[in-house]
C-alpha cells in the first residue's frame, strides 16, 4: 500500500510516531511526550491514547515490546516501537509538513520579510 | 496514594470495564498503571481535577470508539491475516457435503456396484482432501473431512466398543410402552456422541498446544475457535448415515438436508468474523435437522418396519421420529457452539516480528528513550 494513501494525520497520531521515533516508549512516557512536544497543546487521555495504540498496533505502524527493567524484580513493561512501515510514514508526514512550511513561508513569511 | 486518589483509582477500574473485553484484557492493566502514574504527578502539580475531568471527559468517545473497532473487525473477531478463500477452497469444502448426497441417495439410483463406487469416490475425497489439509498446514477447507473422521471414530471406535454395555443398558432402561425412557435414552445417547467428538477434538487441541512444531495450528484455533466448530459440522454429515439409515423414499429429504448443510458450509467458508461464521454453521446444521425432522414425520407410515410396528403404532412412531431428530439437533448446536470455551486457554505467543535494526538497539539500550522524564 502507498504511503501516501494513509497521510495527512491526524495531530495526536502524528505526535505519537514522533515520540517514537528516537527509540521505545511505554504508555505513559508517550503522554508525556507528545504534551511537551505540542507545547501542551495535544495532552491526551488514557482511553484516547491507548484508543489511538491499538489501531496503530492494527495497522502496523508500531509493535509491541516489552521494555527492559533496570531493577530485576520489578516487572516488565510493556512499550511501543515504530516498524519501519510506521517510520516511513512519519518520514512521508513530516516531509508534506515540511513543503507545507516552505510554501508558507514563501508567501507568508516571505513576503512580510 | 491517599483516599481521594484511592477512591479515583477504583473509579477509574469502574470506568475501564465498559471497554469490549478483549480490549481490556490486551490494555487494561497498562491502561490502570498509567492512569494511576498520571493521577500522582497530577496531585504532586496540583491539578488533579484538571485531570480527572479530561480523562471522564474523552472516555465515553474513547469506550465508543473501542467498541466500533472491535465491530469493525479491527480486533481479534475478524480473520485478520488469513487470505481470502478460493473459489477452489469453497468447492472443496461443500465437496464432502454435496459428495455424500451422491452416496446416500446411490443406492436407490444404481446397482450395488454404484453404491460401492459412490463409497468409495467419497473415502477418496475425504482422504485426500486430509492429506493435502495436514500438508498445507489445515486450512479451513480441510476441517469437515477432519470432523467426518472424527464421527466415524466416535460412532465405531468409542460408542461402537461400547455397545454390548449399552445394549444391555437400554434393554434394562427401555420398556416397550414407556415412551419417556425411551426419549431420555435417545437424548443421552445423541449427547454422548456429541460429547465424544467435542472431547475427542479438545485432546488434538491440547497436543496442538504442546507439542512446539504444532504450536502454529493451536494459535490459529485460540484466535478462531469457529475452525472447531467447522470440523465438528463435518461430524454431522457422520450423524445424518445414520439417522437415515433404513429409510426408504427419503431422497428428495436426503437431499435437502444436505443442501441445507452445504449452504451453510459455504456461508461459512465466505464469512470473515466469528460471529457470522457460527451463525452459517447453527444456521445449515438447524435447517437440515429441521427438514429432517419433518421428513421423518411424512415418511415414517411410509416404511416397511414390520417388527418395528408390531412395538410401537405408526403414529407414536412417527413423533418419536421426528422429535429426536430436533432432539439431536439441540445436542448439535451446543456442540457447535461448545468450542468457544476455548477463549479461557492461554495464548501462544506469537513468533517474533521484524523489527528494524536502529529499534533493536534502542529496546537494548533504552537511556533516556523509554523512562518517563
Amino acid at each position: 500500500m502507498d504511503v501516501q494513501e494513509n497521510l495527512p494525520l491526524t495531530e495526536s497520531t502524528f505526535y505519537i510516531l514522533l515520540s517514537l521515533a528516537p527509540g521505545p516508549k511505554h504508555g505513559y512516557a508517550i503522554m508525556k511526550d507528545v504534551k511537551t512536544l505540542s507545547e501542551s497543546r495535544v495532552v491526551l487521555s488514557t482511553g484516547t491514547l491507548y484508543g489511538a495504540i491499538k489501531r496503530l498496533l492494527d495497522q502496523g505502524w508500531i509493535l509491541r515490546v516489552d521494555e527492559p527493567s533496570e531493577n530485576r524484580n520489578t516487572r516488565e513493561r510493556k512499550a511501543y516501537v515504530l516498524t519501519q512501515r510506521g517510520r516511513r510514514i512519519l518520514e512521508a508526514e513530516t516531509v508534506r509538513l515540511g513543503k507545507l512550511y516552505q510554501a508558507a513561508q514563501l508567501r507568508v513569511i516571505g513576503e512580510e520579510v | 496514594m491517599n483516599r481521594y486518589g484511592l477512591f479515583l483509582h477504583y473509579l477509574y477500574v469502574g470506568l475501564l470495564s465498559l471497554y469490549p473485553s478483549r480490549f481490556r484484557t490486551e490494555f487494561g492493566s497498562e491502561m490502570q498503571a498509567v492512569f494511576d502514574q498520571a493521577l500522582v504527578d497530577a496531585a504532586v502539580s496540583g491539578c488533579i481535577a484538571g485531570f480527572f475531568v479530561r480523562e471522564v471527559r474523552d472516555w465515553p468517545l474513547s469506550v465508543l470508539h473501542a467498541h466500533l473497532l472491535e465491530r469493525k473487525g479491527l480486533n481479534m473477531n475478524t480473520t485478520s491475516g488469513e487470505k481470502p478463500i478460493s473459489w477452489q477452497g469453497i468447492l472443496v469444502g461443500i465437496g464432502l457435503f454435496l459428495l455424500a448426497i451422491f452416496w446416500q441417495l446411490s443406492d436407490s439410483l444404481v446397482s450395488n456396484l454404484g453404491v460401492n463406487i459412490a463409497l468409495i469416490v467419497l473415502l477418496i475425497f475425504m482422504v485426500l482432501v486430509m492429506l493435502i489439509g495436514i500438508f498445507k498446514g489445515l486450512p479451513r477447507w480441510s476441517l469437515p473431512s477432519f470432523g467426518l473422521l472424527l464421527g466415524g471414530f466416535i460412532m465405531y471406535g468409542g460408542l461402537g466398543l461400547l455397545d454390548p454395555i449399552l445394549g444391555g443398558m437400554m434393554s434394562r432402561f427401555v420398556q416397550i410402552g414407556n415412551e419417556i425412557n425411551r426419549y431420555a435414552w435417545q437424548a443421552m445417547m445423541s449427547g454422548v456422541y456429541w460429547l465424544l467428538v467435542f472431547l475427542l477434538s479438545l485432546i488434538f487441541i491440547l497436543i496442538f498446544a504442546l507439542l512446539p512444531s504444532l504450536r502454529p495450528l493451536y494459535r490459529r484455533i485460540r484466535k478462531d475457535w469457529t475452525l472447531v466448530s467447522f470440523m465438528l459440522y463435518g461430524a454431522v454429515l457422520f450423524s445424518f448415515f445414520i439417522n437415515w439409515d433404513e429409510y426408504t423414499h427419503e431422497q428428495a429429504f436426503v437431499a435437502a438436508c444436505n443442501l441445507f448443510l452445504a449452504i451453510g458450509a459455504g456461508g461459512y467458508l465466505l464469512s470473515k468474523t466469528k460471529t457470522s461464521r457460527l451463525a452459517w454453521l447453527l444456521g445449515g446444521a438447524a435447517l437440515a435437522m429441521i427438514t429432517m425432522s419433518v421428513g421423518k414425520f411424512i415418511l415414517v407410515p411410509l416404511q416397511d418396519w414390520p417388527m418395528w410396528f408390531q412395538w410401537h403404532s405408526k403414529g407414536v412412531e412417527r413423533w418419536f421420529e421426528s422429535l429426536r431428530s430436533l432432539i439431536e439437533l439441540g445436542w448439535m448446536l451446543l456442540a457447535l457452539i461448545a468450542p468457544s470455551v476455548l477463549n479461557l486457554l492461554p495464548l501462544a505467543k506469537e513468533p517474533a516480528v521484524e523489527i528494524p535494526d536502529s529499534t533493536k538497539r534502542a529496546v537494548e539500550n533504552p537511556v533516556g528513550s523509554a523512562s518517563p522524564s
